[in-house]
């Protein structure tokens, strides 16, 4: 699927925590030494490096004013137009031509941790304690998806809480939800956030009081990045022509008032 | 440097002339050297990898999209349950929990989204008897019991459930079904306990507090159909989808918090120890029973003394868990000697056996109904009442007592058992007056705190654990094996409670239930 | 302790208590370097998923910064070809090339795949910011290092053979681009904060960011120029550079003026200085890098205080200050908000980069006297070799 997209609607998630799951088992992760008996387990999990997938458990008040109980699965989000890749001067994150899936390549990372800084979902982890780390983060199972099945972790959810499919369609699902049933926040998060991302959230609870960044522009990352970036060539070609001018235009006039000197002295 | 090289090359020249090709190590460590620079330079690392799709799904999930499989995922765990932990390490998303609670329970996929506050879970614990990898587990209170063990100031009780003594044994290789009473008894006091009960002891106590209120109500005009109130599980399941069906359960506690209030209350006096100074430990096949005895208003002991804090039930322990204590303790259990049980109220009858196992508690309080109705002990045939004993889901039967006409009598084992029952109470349809449910399938004996079996629990496995409950059961003399004779608690009524259904008897024995409706919104199932 | 150490037969270095204390200091750098790229980042620093850049990026962005003092007297007697600046040229490349390689050095043990590098060069991943701090500094790098191998050829092939047209018909283009090359990648470092918009304190986001640091690069550089010229003509004898010092520093305080101009009102045109004036820790920081490191600077330079010793040095100070503390606000305390407070380099962070910078201080000191690089110490190849490109005019 050129074009995948995965709906996560929250008012469907249980909290089972298969999906964690799912992702340690399909790639291979262990379970990180902090947490509970050394082990994280279900909800004490946070992204790390061995966690590319975690769910949070909270009570949070809807819309109707009542205390309840919400889980939000964080993974990466696979931007439309990544941050990541943009920063990245190794070409270590890639747009997968495949899937479209953010893909991170190991061999040519250089560990500048750019894009950890630079996302702002904060997704991408280190392996601090390796002699030559990776950054970590979820390749929504690039390899699984690319040979027609869906990711690991919307394979296993019990209550169709994650609905793996092309965007326009999961997307198209999620506003058709969110139209049918006035619970919902009118709102389809990571629809737009920071150019649009490919892991798409509907909830009955507002988004900011799951742990969602609420503050992010509508424009990609890229954009800023890019504003600047484009002017490079005009600053190196203008600093050339004007610094060059410059520097011919003095040598010219210290010549000419040297030929006057010198005719002066005779 | 230059020397060096000449050296070696002197040394290599007579080497040569023999004719044979050399590789000096420092001409292979320099062309290792060189050759692999090249091929790490030249992008011999295999550039195009991408972390992660490394390891392994079960093959169900091994699909195109969001295909209904029919065994997909797990089920749903509050970290703060009281009963269950799950170390996700273990998981292999085998999907078992989540089918024994949707199939054979009705509860995983019987409420409504989004959920309210709380984790939809009756936690019968089913889960961590069919989990087959261990992930799913008992939430552990051996540590709370060592601690009073080691402490010399305080009386450690231990009190053993009729399901307990046929499948202990199991953890020690005997065959399933082995009676292994004494040897339990002795184990428990070898590991430190101070004091051994019995269990079955208030189990009776519980068929005179039900029975009493049975034929209250059958004789006043109660509701109807009474329903037992001994399984936490099912109690559980009442509260949170059967709210309206509450006034039905009998008010008569299970038989640990029974327990629990006398040996703080009874036995402390007796004995004269401190309420405060006993550590009261229930040996169950269930991790239920956990949750049970963390509820709140299962503090009658502690009201009666003072201090509301004090729980009546201070810790439980699966079989599993005691198993688990046993072996680390080096306690040899098969060669053990059997040991009786202390005195006071430790004596049980056969009617106490048999709340092990699915249609006992009927069985048991129509021996004692009977007697409560007619004043006379039950006929032979009453000993043995056939139609509800088995496996089966549900069962029905009918008793004739004389003077009172026919009880009409149901029996029912798993949820998905008891909500088919339920329904048709709600719908007026119910055709009896009494009804007994075992929230696990086949009672206690395959309960969620029950030995490691197979998955899920064979059928020959949980027969021959009944059998040997009813054995038990059949081999007691005739007035053994009525609840009402059980002179132990003859002497507590006379000394202690006053008359069964009476006022201090519904201080200690009873209890009232909370609804618990709101916390979620039922649904019949289906798909999410 | 003050023998004098001889290098290949002709450098020599005569070492002092301080001296010595310098190459301890380095060699543990060394070692603590070795340790670093034999164990993980997570053993040798106090880096984590909440702060991934800490003290070496921190130092890499702001040495960059200061190394601007090669760049800025480069264009101006290159350029401009102010005579009275030449004398400053070569201390000033010099000061520049060991800033450099101070930064790579600690680029080098703070990337994670040290042994991966060069998939920088390989990728070429236009996009990033950081692509091209990496490409313009390996290619001024080169040309900073182009133009000390001339001064050593000057002083050990005084005669000159046959390279050495070659080299002098290089030269010009080497110092025209070493003019040009750094216009990116001084911008480029404040670039790479433009990625974070909603990580950074609205004081510091803005697009103004790059051009900030590039200005900033320009007039710190000089300002650090000021002090390391200062120490040095202490110790190795002043040849009447104050006044050629102070007029140095005008140009430095011309830049600060328009930098804070643009600041000022950019800052206005965003509404930032209402964050500036709630009073947050942000803000007193963003007050005290403006005033203390740019504006009293900037006054200060164009006071009589430039033309005496004292005041160059407090100026040089004060205006390195404000290099230091501006790139110390927008990568630790503007991102504070966002990532919490919890980083404190730990000792082999800050061991590397204090070994590094006293092996540098040594390099320094040795250069200065067995290259023409500083007019006291070689009156005579000076004489010959200003600046080669001179002599061709």
């Amino acid at each position: 699927m050129k074009n995948s997209a995965v709906l996560v609607d929250l008012t469907k998630c249980i909290g089972c925590g298969s999906c964690t799951v799912a992702c340690k088992l399909w790639n291979d992760l262990e379970y990180s030494a902090t947490g509970v008996e050394g082990n994280a387990h279900g909800f004490d999990a946070e992204l790390d490096q061995n966690s590319w997938c975690v769910v949070d458990y909270e009570k949070v008040t809807n819309q109707a004013g009542e205390e309840v109980l919400r889980f939000a699965k964080h993974q990466c989000m696979h931007c439309l137009e990544p941050a990541c890749r943009t920063v990245c001067f190794a070409d270590a994150i890639t747009v997968s031509p495949d899937t479209g899936a953010v893909i991170y390549n190991p061999q040519k990372c250089v560990g500048c941790r750019y894009c950890m800084i630079a996302c702002p979902y904060d997704v991408p982890k280190y392996e601090w304690d390796k002699i030559f780390p990776s950054v970590i983060k979820c390749q929504m199972c690039e390899n699984k998806v690319a040979a027609g099945e869906a990711p690991a972790c919307t394979c296993v959810c019990p209550s169709n809480a994650l609905i793996f499919g092309d965007r326009d369609e999961v997307l198209a699902e999620a506003k058709a939800r969110i139209a049918a049933d006035s619970n919902y926040v009118n709102y389809v998060y990571g629809e737009n956030e920071v150019g649009g991302a490919r892991w798409l959230y509907i909830s009955d609870v507002p988004f900011e009081e799951l742990g969602f960044p609420m503050n992010l522009p509508t424009v990609p990352i890229e954009k800023p990045v890019h504003n600047f970036g484009k002017l490079q060539p005009a600053v190196y070609g203008g600093a050339a022509v004007i610094l060059g001018g410059l520097g011919l235009y003095t040598r010219r006039r210290m010549k000419i008032a040297a030929e006057k000197k010198e005719k002066g002295g005779k | 440097m230059k020397k060096l090289r000449d050296k070696k090359a002197m040394k290599t020249a007579p080497e040569k002339g023999q004719g044979k090709f050399q590789v000096t190590r420092r001409q292979f460590f320099g062309v290792a050297a060189v050759a692999g620079s090249m091929a790490a330079l030249s992008g011999c690392k295999t550039v195009d990898k991408i972390g992660g799709d490394s390891g392994w799904l079960p093959t169900q999930y091994r699909n195109s999209a969001n295909w209904p499989v029919t065994v997909k995922g797990r089920v749903p765990i509050d970290p703060k349950n009281p009963c269950i932990v799950r170390r996700d390490d273990a998981c292999i998303l085998c999907g078992q929990c989540a089918d024994v609670c949707q199939n054979i329970q009705t509860i995983h996929g019987f409420y409504e989204l989004p959920v309210k506050d709380t984790f939809v879970c009756i936690k019968c614990g089913q889960c961590s008897l069919w989990c087959p990898t261990g992930s799913i587990q008992a939430n552990s209170h051996i540590e709370k019991v060592m601690e009073a063990i080691n402490d010399p100031d305080v009386l450690v009780v231990a009190n053993t459930a009729p399901a307990t003594r046929v499948s202990l044994g199991e953890e020690f290789g005997m065959a399933p079904g082995t009676w292994v009473e004494g040897q339990q008894i002795a184990a428990l006091r070898e590991l430190g306990f101070d004091v051994v009960l019995d269990t079955n002891f208030t189990a009776d106590l519980t068929i005179m507090e039900e029975a009493t209120e049975l034929v209250n109500r059958l004789t006043t005009g109660g509701t109807m159909p009474m329903m037992t109130s001994c399984c936490p599980g099912w109690v559980n399941f009442v509260e949170m989808y059967y709210p309206e069906l509450m006034p039905n359960l009998s008010t008569a506690k299970s038989p640990m918090s029974m327990m629990g209030a006398l040996v703080k209350t009874y036995y402390a006096k007796k004995k004269k120890v401190a309420p405060s100074k006993i550590f009261n430990v229930a040996i169950m096949p269930c991790l239920s029973k956990k949750a049970e005895a963390a509820r709140s208003e299962l503090n009658a002991a502690g009201v009666a003394a003072g201090d509301e804090t004090m729980r009546d039930t201070d810790a439980v322990l699966s079989i599993r868990e005691l198993a688990y204590m046993i072996k680390a303790a080096g306690i040899d259990f098969a060669s053990l000697p059997e040991d009786k049980y202390d005195s006071l109220m430790g004596e049980g009858s056969g009617a106490g056996i048999i709340f092990g196992n699915t249609g006992g508690v009927m069985e048991a309080a129509i021996r004692t109904g009977y007697y409560l109705v007619t004043g006379q002990n039950p006929p032979a045939n009453l000993l043995k009442l056939t139609p509800v004993r088995g496996l089966e889901g549900i069962k029905e039967a009918t008793v004739e007592i004389p003077g009172f006409g026919p009880l009409r009598v149901a029996v029912g084992s798993s949820l998905k058992s008891a909500r088919q029952l339920c329904e048709e109470i709600k719908a007026g349809k119910a055709s009896f007056d009494f009804m007994e449910i075992m929230a696990c399938p086949g009672g206690c004996i395959a309960g969620g705190g029950q030995p490691r079996t197979l998955v899920p629990p064979a059928d020959s496995l949980r027969e021959a654990r009944i059998e040997t409950l009813y054995k038990a059961d059949a081999k007691l003399s005739r007035e053994k094996r009525l609840s009402h004779e059980n002179t132990e608690m003859k002497t507590l009524y006379k000394e202690f409670l006053g008359e069964a259904g009476g006022h201090t008897a519904h201080e200690l024995l009873h209890t009232h239930y909370v609804d618990r409706g709101d916390s979620f919104v039922a649904s019949n199932g289906g798909e999410w | 302790m003050n023998l004098t150490l001889t290098i290949g037969s002709k450098a020599k270095i005569q070492m002092s208590p301080v001296r010595w204390l310098l190459l301890i200091l380095g060699i543990g750098g060394l070692a603590l370097m070795v340790i670093r790229l034999l164990t993980g980042l997570g053993v040798s620093s106090n880096l984590s998923n909440e702060w991934p850049w800490g003290l070496w990026i921190y130092l890499d962005l702001v040495f960059i910064a200061v190394a601007g003092c090669g760049f800025a007297i480069n264009i101006l007697t290159f350029i401009f070809k102010v005579h009275e600046f030449e004398k400053f040229a070569r201390q000033a490349l010099l000061i520049s090339f060991l800033c450099y390689i101070f930064a790579l050095l600690l680029l080098f043990v703070e990337i994670g795949r040290w042994d991966n590098f060069y998939w920088i060069f390989v990728s070429f991943a236009v996009t990033s910011p950081l692509f091209e701090v990496a490409m313009c500094i390996a290619i001024y790098f080169i040309l900073q290092a182009y133009e000390m191998f001339n001064s050593w050829l000057e002083r050990y092939y005084p005669k000159g053979e046959f390279w050495r047209p070659i080299i002098k018909w290089l030269l010009p283009i080497v110092l025209f681009l070493a003019c040009i090359v750094p216009f990116g990648h001084q911008g480029s470092l404040g670039a790479l904060y433009l990625a974070m918009p909603t990580k950074l304190n609205v004081i510091w986001y803005s697009q103004f960011l790059p051009w900030g640091c590039l200005m900033s690069s320009l007039f710190g550089g000089i300002c650090f120029f000021a002090i390391i010229n200062r120490l040095t003509a202490k110790r190795y004898g002043d040849e009447c550079e104050t006044l050629s010092l102070g007029k140095l520093l005008k140009v430095a305080g011309v830049i600060m003026w328009v930098y804070i101009i643009i600041k000022v009102v950019e800052m206005a045109f965003r509404g930032a200085w209402a964050e500036v004036m709630s009073g947050s820790t942000e803000g007193i920081m963003f007050i005290i890098e403006l005033l203390l490191g740019v504006i009293i600077p900037a006054i200060m330079i164009f006071t009589p205080a430039a033309k005496c010793v004292k005041g160059q040095v407090a100026i040089g100070l004060l205006g390195t200050f404000g290099v230091f503390i501006n790139r110390f606000n927008f990568i630790f305390v503007g991102m504070r908000d966002y990532a919490g407070v919890g980083y404190f380099p730990n000792f082999i962070e800050a061991g590397i980069a204090v070994g590094m910078a006293c092996l540098l201080i040594l390099v320094y000191v040795l250069c200065l006297e067995n290259l023409p690089l500083y007019r006291c110490n070689h009156e005579e190849e000076f004489e010959t070799a200003v600046l080669p490109m001179d002599k061709e005019d």
